[in-house]
């Protein structure tokens, strides 16, 4: 498979200066981390606030630039001036607050504001715009003033506006933080519904954990480094190490754990409810053999 | 009771001609940590702006310590010192060069003379674990767990009754969501400070709560323990709400015909339900 993003050895530092401009020290943000993100995948990028996650997820479509080592998206380095559009076309970005996101007076202008940056003519902006707002079910309230919708829905505008610009990836630094249980969802759900049918590649940033059980690839970030790397089954069988870096797992993953070390026969990591419900009636079976 | 919201409405969308705040009321006990839940635009942030009066409700009223705070001669300078606010974005509250001196504005403001203001800055701050090698730097330079307790001692250095906390925790990690709820259970049990949170997270708000209130669309919808609130896990998912991960579980193993306990919120104590009446 193609690589989309891939980073090598990639160091950010920047310096901390005191009121009278002397160097106070300097801060190692990222340390060394090379990762490469297949096209199509959906991925997650997991680690305690201050971890370099965000400043890591910044250097994917060229905000941040690499102080040593390389960002690739599509085969373009981000180093290259000239092509920061190109790059910030390819890879959008949707930050946690919604609110300091949205523009427009209306849902879709807000939506096909990013569009009319990249120079597309009027018709074929109106035509993305319906398409992106259908794609995260969002369309019914193209004509709504952005500030009536609930945190969930403006986080789909925002979400939409990219999409309009159709991006191969995009990359959500913490989009549900903010959110009711139920904005959380549907967050979420739209988010997987453009990796699996539209074939988006998302790189999603959470402390939600049962939010990531689906998805294609974790990886953990600990004082600037990349610390673990694997499938979400993979990731989550290190209970007691995540636990060690600050971090939870999904909760049904940590009584199944709790549930083992209590000297019950359950096979780990439980994922899901559901599968923790089957291993707790197997257990029970085992028993009676 | 020490906070007793009566037929409270409040009316700002006069092109909607829709409440925010639709007769509420509900009482709140002196000592007692309650959380207030409800989806975005609910009406709580509107709601918790009523309880130091910084919001004149259109109809109704709240009573303070057995007062109507909406008298005419009612003392709300006062009242502002007892019900502290801290709000959801730390950088919206923070404005001073250093740590300390952010500290040290609340009291000064309620005329206190020097010696008393930065006796009460140090306490507070030293109350929410706030090292000393901290306090002379700018809040803007600290992250934002850090923030988000100097913002609490700002409040606390007024030395409120009631501490209100608007979504302290969100877009912190779970290290950080744990210290800050920590600091306001501590306030709570050493010095009977009342604590009224707000908060997305139906974990944080099962394991901390004594009493939550539940708002929808302006109007109160439950109000009850936490074991009465999250028995309720329909109306909570109608309300764009939810339970705790621990409780859904629990609730599936009882539809698979497992006998257990359903009022379960964290890991632990599912894990010992599971072992007590489950047998294997």
């Amino acid at each position: 498979m193609n690589k989309l993003v891939k980073t090598q050895d990639v160091t950010y530092e920047y310096v901390r200066r005191d009121d009278d401009g002397n160097v106070e020290n300097i801060v190692t943000a990222v340390d060394d981390v090379s990762i490469s993100i297949e096209d199509g995948q959906m991925v997650a990028i997991i680690g305690h606030n201050g971890s370099g996650k965000s400043t890591l997820a910044k250097h994917l479509n060229a905000l941040l630039t690499p102080t040593e080592g390389t960002v690739w998206v599509d085969g373009i380095d981000t180093s290259d001036e000239s092509r920061v559009w190109d790059i910030r076309q390819k890879a959008g970005m949707v930050l946690q607050n919604p609110d300091n996101q949205i523009v427009g007076q209306v849902v879709e202008e807000d939506v096909g504001f990013g569009c009319e940056n990249l120079g597309i003519k009027t018709e074929e902006i109106w035509e993305r715009v319906v398409d992106a707002l259908k794609s995260v079910d969002m369309y019914e309230y193209r004509g709504s003033s952005p500030n009536k919708l609930s945190g969930g829905q403006k986080q789909r505008v925002s979400i939409a506006g990219i999409i309009a610009m159709k991006p191969k990836c995009i990359i959500l630094d913490e989009p549900t933080a903010m959110l009711d249980p139920k904005g959380r969802k549907e967050v979420i759900d739209a988010i997987t519904r453009l990796n699996k049918e539209e074939n988006v590649t998302i790189i999603l940033i959470t402390h939600n954990m049962e939010e990531i059980i689906g998805v294609d690839r974790i990886f953990v970030m600990d004082k600037g480094k990349l610390v673990m790397e694997g499938t979400p089954r993979e990731v989550f069988s290190e209970v007691d190490k995540l636990t060690e870096l600050g971090l939870t797992v999904p909760e049904a993953t940590l009584i199944g754990k709790k549930l083992y070390d209590s000297g019950l026969p359950i096979s780990l990591p439980v994922l899901t409810k559901e599968e923790l419900v089957s291993e707790i009636g197997r257990a029970r079976l085992s028993k009676f053999r | 009771m020490l906070l007793i919201a009566d037929h409270l409405s409040y009316k700002y969308d006069k092109l909607n001609k829709k409440n925010v705040l639709d007769d509420v009321s509900f009482s709140i006990n002196k000592g007692e940590i309650v959380s207030i839940i409800g989806h975005t635009g609910s009406g709580k942030s509107t709601l918790i702006e009523h309880f130091n009066a910084l919001n004149t409700p259109t109809e109704g009223t709240i009573y303070y310590d057995g007062k109507d705070i909406f008298e005419k001669d009612y003392d709300r300078k006062a009242l502002r010192a007892k019900v502290g606010l801290v709000f959801q974005y730390p950088d919206h509250q923070l404005f001073e060069e250093t740590v300390y001196k952010d500290v040290c504005f609340g009291p000064t403001n309620l005329g206190l003379d020097k010696k008393e203001v930065e006796l009460r800055a140090y306490e507070a701050l030293k109350k929410v674990g706030v090292e000393d090698d901290l306090f002379f730097t700018s809040p803007f330079e600290l992250s934002g767990g850090q923030k988000k307790k100097v913002t609490i001692a700002g409040v606390l250095a007024m030395k409120p009754e009631v501490l209100v906390l608007d979504e302290p925790t969100a877009g912190l990690d779970p290290k950080w969501r744990e210290e800050i709820l920590n600091i306001a259970k501590r306030l709570r049990d050493e010095d009977g400070v009342t604590i009224i949170l707000v908060s997305h997270s139906m974990e944080d708000v099962a394991r901390y709560s004594d009493h939550i209130i539940v708002m929808d669309h302006g109007k109160k919808l439950l109000d009850g323990t936490v074991d009465e609130v999250f028995e309720q896990a329909e109306v909570l998912r109608e309300a764009s709400l939810d339970i705790p991960e621990s409780t859904a579980i629990m609730r599936l193993l009882r539809k698979e015909g497992y006998m257990v306990n359903t009022a379960i919120y964290d890991a632990d104590s599912a894990v010992r339900e599971i072992r007590q009446k489950i047998r294997f």
